[in-house]
């Protein structure tokens, strides 16, 4: 029986097509954060810092993501209560909390690293990228997810697209399609 | 007539650039040697298939 590598690789080498690949990789970046397709992509982008870097401060991330204070904390609660990471005292300084990625978190990522050469650097890269394709300041990975679908598939239908979407409400993909549109990164023909 | 949505040239570009950093590709200058849109044919994005589960 082939090892766990093996498997990943054939894995991978099934899923040549660049597109696909990025779609994966939102897959299980989604799938790190507690299946919540919602999140925020600069969210993902911390959980992969915090992984880069087992037993991190908030302090840390922050430096090395740029990130302010208040939106720190925030998406650290987040990542926290959905038990994405666990928290620690430091053992000299008690006042210093350390966190590191555990669970499912953890296993997902690994996953999402397969496509990076396992590399951390690679996937914030990838991440960063992707924020900068938006013009809304707050991607969440279901714009991605949509975007990486409309080039995919080319002219789609909205259904098409939605088939492709991560489940939510209806309401939910119509706005998001919409903002995509908005934005002018989803074009689309006039109706008649 | 059914409406029709696709991708912004834009959008494209950026994703490539994405796919790049994935990959740790350092890209010469002009060095577009490849496309998305010379890749839409061979598959699905989809949703992830269920992952490799180590053998206990």
């Amino acid at each position: 029986m082939p090892q766990k590598s093996g498997l990943k690789s054939l894995h991978n080498a099934a899923s040549s097509n660049p597109i696909q690949r990025m779609g994966l990789v939102l897959d299980h970046l989604v799938a790190a954060l507690g299946e919540d397709s919602s999140s925020p992509l600069r969210r993902a982008q911390i959980l992969v810092d915090i992984d880069a870097h087992p037993n991190t401060t908030q302090t840390e991330v922050m430096d090395r993501l740029k990130i302010n204070k208040s939106t720190m904390s925030r998406e650290i609660d987040w990542l926290y209560d959905h038990g994405c990471v666990i928290r620690q005292a430091g053992q000299q300084d008690g006042r210093l909390i350390h966190m590191t990625t555990c669970g499912y978190s953890k296993k997902s990522l690994s996953f999402a690293l397969d496509y990076a050469d396992h590399s951390h650097k690679n996937l914030q890269k990838f991440i960063e990228s992707l924020i900068t394709v938006f013009a809304n300041p707050k991607p969440t990975l279901r714009d991605a997810k949509l975007l990486v679908s409309a080039t995919e598939l080319g002219d789609a239908s909205r259904q098409e697209l939605f088939a492709r979407a991560y489940k939510a409400p209806l309401t939910t993909n119509i706005r998001t399609l919409e903002g995509l549109v908005e934005q002018g990164l989803i074009e689309t023909d006039s109706e008649s | 007539m059914v409406q029709k949505f696709r991708a912004a040239q834009t959008t494209i570009d950026g994703l490539e650039t994405a796919f790049l950093g994935l990959t740790g590709y350092v890209m010469p200058d002009h060095d577009l040697t490849w496309s998305f849109n010379n890749d839409r044919s061979k598959g699905k994005s989809g949703t992830a298939p269920t992952p490799p589960v180590a053998p206990k």
